[in-house]
């Protein structure tokens, strides 16, 4: 009541009382976007992992662990790191590009979605592991063994065995991520593209121009679509607590 | 437990000199060697890490061979440059901790092998198979609503649905407690036997293996070191280490005088052995006869009595201080402090080399 309702109940008061922004709905398709395809490609990355720990190869194990601990690292930091790290894969790009065609290589990685996702993918990457790791580990060794000698190939075991007991824990790490990427602010102001805002930047630029009325509506919105998943999760939880 | 549809054939599981190495060069099977009869059930039993459940794996093809061979019906399953992959063994495999898929029920479980017909044509098969271990009443429960028994017979009905070749369970009855394990190890014989498909039971225990099995393979440190009928093997056992891997045993080293070892307890006739070799001779507790009036026999007094299930265990020690255990009848009045003189019963007396180990 005291953390969701009346909040809520307050900026829906704002919002009935100020202004609509102008760009509210393509920052709102902008948000839902990058949300989509951040949590898509981090349910990927996760699964990725958890296969790689689970594969007991100490490369693979250090490198998903490695992944994970972008978690740590504020937005604004991650974002600096992407900046670096793109910025030289763009000037390789370049370079290359110079010497086989003779002109400039478009810019295509820095200030884009792909700069954006990117930073998204190495600060969540820990919310989409565990998920996919927890339900990897339903999958015991002995199952996989069961599946062959029950006559079933390797990719007959992945459709059969792996997909149904994993799915549910890759929806969850899509889902975490698609929540914390439609919230994400530091990051996202540092790397996105001109013109392009999110329902997050435009919340924050209102209200650090004290426009808490204009503020409010795409802060409503930000919950309205993060609400849906969350309700999805916290049940989710809850029966698996049950079931324990 | 209905009657399934026997399967009589001619065809040998024969493991020759199979190796299967772990990392770090660490042989877990160091050349065994094992023919299992078409149709009879054969238990490879061994204390743990012996690599039992190791060779299991490799029969089903789930371990690489090293060296050596497996081979079926005269073709090779597996050898170091040639791998049936399992799925094409027809190798009906119970797991340890049965493997049921969490997310199929009873019925989905059984049917996952099977792929010839119609969908309602292997739901059909599955449920048969499922009546075969009395189970039909619990086709829609998951594996986690089933009991520890239950399981143990869904696993069973799966395993044996593909029709395989080959049976191999890994202690399939280790995670039950002790009544119905004794239960479900009549019954599954019982299935096993009627399916007429040749087994091998993996097990560290002797009573299973000895109660279950047409010929028991005992295996130590990678190696089988004794097959045999369960009688012959409990009474002859070809070394100490294959006696005790079947039970209790109390030893006596001597060396062969005038063609017969003797010992405090009595003398054997030692056929095949050189005069005054070194010999071992090895009795079952039950072996030892226990006297008050006999005049022959070891000096001994009774020095602790325990009722165990169908027998008592006496401990009784010799005027030199030697404990030896004795198991007799609980209707005899045998208690502690009693002189009693002992001696064996060469029925269940043995005699092998002093280093066979």
């Amino acid at each position: 009541m005291l953390g969701l309702i009346i909040p809520l109940a307050r900026l829906g008061h704002h919002a009935l009382h100020a202004p609509i922004a102008r760009n509210l709905m393509d920052a709102a398709g902008h948000s839902l976007t990058l949300a989509a395809i951040s949590g898509l490609a981090a349910s990927l990355l996760g699964l990725t992992c958890a296969y790689a720990l689970r594969s007991g190869h100490k490369p693979a194990i250090a490198a998903a662990r490695l992944a994970g601990l972008g978690y740590a690292v504020p937005g604004s930091v991650a974002a600096l790191g992407v900046l670096v790290l793109l910025g030289i894969s763009q000037s390789g790009l370049d370079q290359a590009w110079r010497a086989m065609a003779g002109n400039p290589f478009p810019i295509l990685l820095n200030g884009s979605v792909i700069a954006l996702i990117f930073a998204y993918q190495s600060r969540f990457a820990a919310a989409a592991i565990g998920p996919s790791e927890s339900a990897l580990a339903r999958v015991t060794p002995a199952l996989d063994m069961a599946a062959r000698t029950l006559g079933a190939g390797p990719g007959e075991t992945a459709w059969r065995v792996h997909r149904p007991l994993i799915s549910s824990g890759s929806l969850l790490a899509a889902l975490l991520v698609f929540v914390e990427v439609l919230k994400e602010l530091p990051a996202t102001m540092i790397l996105r593209p001109f013109n392009y805002d999110t329902l997050a930047v435009i919340a924050h630029n209102y209200a650090s121009d004290e426009r808490l009325g204009e503020a409010a509506l795409p802060a409503l919105l930000i919950t309205l679509i993060a609400l849906p998943p969350m309700i999805w999760i916290a049940r989710r939880l809850t029966r698996q607590e049950a079931l324990r | 437990m209905t009657v399934t549809e026997p399967k009589p054939d001619g065809r040998l599981l024969e493991v020759s000199g199979a190796e299967v190495r772990f990392a770090l060069g660490r042989s877990a099977v160091a050349g065994a060697w094992l023919t299992l009869g078409c149709g009879q059930i054969t238990a490879l039993l061994g204390a743990s890490g012996a690599g039992k459940s190791t060779l299991l794996r490799a029969i089903a093809g789930l371990e690489l061979l090293h060296r050596g061979e497996i081979r079926f019906d005269g073709q090779v399953w597996s050898a170091p440059d040639q791998h049936t992959p399992p799925e094409k063994r027809r190798c009906g495999v119970v797991f340890q901790d049965y493997a049921l898929f969490p997310h199929l029920n009873a019925l989905d479980n059984v049917a996952f092998g099977l792929r010839e017909g119609s969908r309602t044509d292997r739901r059909r098969a599955a449920l048969s198979r499922l009546e075969s271990v009395e189970l039909t009443h619990r086709t829609q429960a998951y594996p986690h609503e089933l009991s520890g028994g239950e399981q143990q017979r869904v696993a069973l009905a799966r395993a044996l649905a593909i029709k395989p070749d080959v049976m191999l369970l890994d202690e399939p009855f280790s995670g039950l407690d002790r009544r119905l394990r004794r239960d479900l190890r009549g019954d599954t014989a019982d299935v096993l036997r009627q399916s007429g498909v040749t087994t091998l039971i993996v097990t560290h225990d002797a009573e299973e293996a000895l109660e279950i099995a047409d010929t028991i393979a005992l295996m130590q440190d990678g190696r089988i070191i004794q097959t045999g009928a369960p009688d012959t093997l409990y009474l002859k056992p070809s070394s100490l280490t294959a006696a005790r891997l079947l039970g209790d045993v109390e030893t006596f080293t001597t060396r062969v005088r005038d063609g017969q070892a003797k010992t405090a307890l009595g003398a054997l006739p030692a056929t095949g052995f050189v005069s005054d070799q070194k010999v071992r001779l090895m009795v079952r507790p039950e072996g030892v006869i226990v006297d008050r009036t006999d005049t022959s026999g070891a000096r001994a007094r009774i020095s602790h009595r325990q009722t165990s299930t169908g027998y008592a265990r006496l401990t009784c020690t010799l005027e030199n201080d030697r404990r030896i255990e004795a198991r007799v009848a609980l209707s005899e009045s045998h208690k502690p402090g009693d002189a009693v003189r002992l001696r064996f019963d060469p029925a269940f007396t043995h005699l092998v080399c002093a280093d066979a180990d």
